[in-house]
């Protein structure tokens, strides 16, 4: 759930007014503010489009007590999810950014499902034929 | 009963534009239908109740597995569509699989072309099976832009409108705003997805059935609404019901540390022992470790935020309900898309996916492959409707179909948090809807009823405040009238169903009744709830499949 806006990082641009699915945010003069936290879905998409990584998602789906503001943005955890995605630097929106999922599949390569499970067999087997090139 | 610009405070709307085709809800389905009916020459309007791009379970950063086969590997297309019928149980339709495999990997290759990156393996081949949602719906919001597309943000619909019996467009307000809005069209898709009750689940705030009461005040009706019994685990904290970063390297325990198997022994541990855990504990390779970690980036914020390392920790689980959302149930659609009223088409979660999946579930693959195939085909199936005869897009005289918590009432009879108190007390609980009994629904279904006579006399609006409060007034109200009907449609079909059969399981009936098999409940009404049951019929041709 949605727990601060750094307002020393925000510009008040209105970019997670504008995304956010659930209008959780209002744009006040000098930066955003969290209007209607109630109503937060925890997308995280706020995190992820602010391009100011001014905005902190808890991973808990309550409010969290006693949450330690200035104790997170020194953790260096702000931006942490738009960097991982690649929005950071402009890859993710045009793309997956990164090959991750296939290096972990080539990694574990060697364990495929336990027979009973027909489908996921099915699909085990025959999976890098579906690789295109 | 029908009204017109009634509930709106004059006949005059803020917004008032007309198109060829309205496609209303902008997730996957929503953004394929409108592509394919650009394509097809028609001009379209997306209505979405958050922001195309970040609403719903595929604008959350997990990944999502996608079906997707070559159309020319004859062996493996007949391979997974023949895996799949086995836990259909008899409800889908095979010609159908290949069409809906073959039609998405089509838009696959589309986006291919316009430009997306796909990720790729060591060797330089292209993997095109998982896709990461706010990523891939920022690339079509995008092309939808640029294709000529008018899109809606923050902009739920409220009602259809029809014209002479068909759909013509609908009416909604802007959440931001306050502003009402009209789009009259020549034929309307709807696409607004699943539900899971408010359950809390990550993603799902806007998804509360608006689609399905639309849907059915216009005349449409549902099939297989009882496959609906969908449960998903989620750490206990966070409702983040996605498990494909546990996948091959997860164990579940009960309280008391025994080993268990997901689905019912979960259930069962969760019900028996007052609780379950979760733990990556099937890998000690820390390169493993370090690519599950950046694969499920999204998974792993809990994790990191929280200080917790699941390779060594146990967590606390839940099981969280997931509703129609990767489930079977939903608006009956023809071969073409559409629904029992003429130009009002359906694409998506909001539609009954048993043609593809019968009564398992679809989750994993077949669920975004089917929101992207379905949205494509009626988007072109609207399209054309538009340019008939009888759509003629935007040049009519409508009416508001909108009946339930549409009109501002002066004294409720009942509020909206009493009624969502309601409908999550009796379709939340594993006890009363992952394990369902007769005694059980009757309760439900009778506490229902009584709900909706006041409901559909007694819930509506009070608008006080300004315009931006009585639009989201208006909305809640909507979107708690949508809920309950759905809830009574669910129990509805679920207790008229004596047997368990994929997603739906019966303690009195804990077996599947080869007396039942082949048979569809379909449902539908608002005053009174019907049933009817309709033997399946494959009725795509096989040269129409392959
Ligand atoms: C936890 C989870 C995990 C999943 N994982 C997978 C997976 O791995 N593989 C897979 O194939 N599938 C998966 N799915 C299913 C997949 O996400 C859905 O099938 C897909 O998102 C359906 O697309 P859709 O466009 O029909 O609906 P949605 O994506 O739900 O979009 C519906 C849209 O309609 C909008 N809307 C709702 N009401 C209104 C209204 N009144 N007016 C206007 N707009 C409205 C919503 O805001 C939303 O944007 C998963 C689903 C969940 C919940
Ligand atoms: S997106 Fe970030 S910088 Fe822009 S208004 Fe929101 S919080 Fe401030
Ligand atoms: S996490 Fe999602 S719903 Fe919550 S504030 Fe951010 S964008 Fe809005």
């Amino acid at each position: 759930m949605i727990e601060f806006i750094d307002e020393t990082s925000c510009t008040a641009c209105g970019k997670c007014v504008e995304i956010c699915p659930t209008d959780v945010f209002d744009l006040a003069s000098a930066s955003a503010i969290i209007a209607h936290k109630e109503d937060c879905t925890s997308c995280m998409n706020c995190e992820l489009y602010c391009p100011h990584d001014a905005i902190y998602v808890s991973p808990l789906k309550d409010p969290e007590v006693g949450l330690d503001r200035s104790a997170i943005i020194a953790s260096g955890v702000m931006g942490s999810y738009r960097k991982a995605l690649h929005w950071a630097d402009g890859r993710g929106p045009s793309g997956t950014g990164d090959n991750w999922a296939l290096q972990l599949r080539e990694r574990q390569g060697e364990r495929p499902p336990p027979p009973s499970d027909k489908i996921r067999t099915q699909l085990y087997s025959v999976r890098d034929r579906n690789l295109i090139g | 009963m029908t009204h017109d610009h009634s509930g709106y405070g004059g006949s005059e709307f803020d917004i008032d534009l007309s198109t060829d085709v309205l496609v209303i809800g902008g997730g996957p389905a929503g953004v394929w239908a409108a592509l394919s009916a650009i394509d097809d020459g028609s001009t379209v309007v997306v209505v979405e109740k958050g922001y195309v791009g970040t609403s719903g379970p595929f604008g959350v950063g997990a990944n999502t597995g996608i079906y997707y086969i070559m159309p020319n590997d004859r062996e493996q297309r007949d391979a997974i569509v023949a895996a799949r019928q086995p836990i259909a149980f008899g409800l889908s339709d095979p010609a159908w699989g290949y069409r809906v495999f073959d039609q998405s990997y089509a838009n696959l290759d589309a986006m291919a072309k316009w430009g997306f990156e796909w990720p790729r393996n060591s060797g330089g081949k292209e993997d095109r099976g998982s896709l990461r949602g706010p990523t891939i719906m920022a690339f079509l919001r995008s092309v939808l832009l640029k294709k000529g597309g008018i899109v809606l943000d923050h902009s739920p619909a409220l009602e259809l409108l029809k014209s002479d019996g068909a759909a013509a467009g609908a009416r909604g307000v802007n959440k931001q705003t306050g502003q009402t809005w009209q789009v009259r069209a020549g034929s309307v898709v709807i696409a607004t997805g699943g539900t899971a009750f408010l359950s809390g689940i990550v993603g799902d705030r806007t998804h509360t059935g608006d689609g399905y009461l639309l849907a059915a005040e216009a005349g449409a009706d549902f099939s297989g609404m009882e496959f609906t019994g969908q449960y998903h685990a989620a750490p206990l904290e966070t409702n983040l019901t996605r498990g494909a970063y546990r996948s091959g390297v997860g164990t579940y325990y009960d309280n008391n540390g025994k080993p268990t198997l997901e689905g019912r022994q979960l259930v069962q541990a969760l019900l028996e022992t007052g609780g379950a855990w979760d733990q990556l504990d099937k890998t000690n390779d820390p390169v493993t470790q370090d690519l599950i970690r950046k694969t499920h980036a999204l998974c792993f914020q809990y994790f990191e935020r929280k200080g917790i390392d699941p390779f060594r920790q146990r967590y606390p689980i839940n099981f969280v309900l997931e509703g129609t959302m990767r489930a079977g149930g939903g608006i009956a659609i023809d071969d073409d898309l559409q629904t029992r009223v003429p130009g009002l088409f359906a694409a998506g979660d909001v539609t009954s996916r048993e043609k593809l999946v019968g009564a398992g579930p679809p989750g994993g693959g077949p669920a975004s492959a089917w929101a992207f195939a379905t949205g494509h085909i009626a988007g072109r199936s609207a399209s054309a409707f538009s340019k008939s005869a009888r759509g003629r897009g935007g040049v009519r005289a409508v009416t508001g179909a909108g009946r339930i918590g549409i009109e501002t009432v002066a004294k409720p009879r009942v509020t909206t948090e009493e009624v969502l108190r309601v409908v999550k007390e009796e379709i939340h609980p594993l006890e009363k809807n992952y394990w369902r009994t007769g005694a059980g629904m009757q309760r439900s279904i009778e506490r229902f009823e009584s709900l909706w006579r006041d409901v559909a006399t007694g819930l509506g609006p009070v608008s006080q405040g300004d315009a931006k409060s009585t639009a989201r007034e208006r909305l809640k109200t909507r979107e708690a009238a949508a809920l309950l009907a759905t809830g009574r449609w669910i129990y509805a079909s679920a207790n008229e169903r004596t047997e368990s059969r994929g997603l739906h399981r019966r303690k009195d009936f804990p077996d599947m009744d080869p007396g039942q098999d082949g048979q569809h409940i379909l449902s539908g009404g608002l005053d009174t709830v019907w049933l009817r049951r309709t033997p399946h019929v494959n009725t795509l041709t096989n040269s129409q499949g392959t």
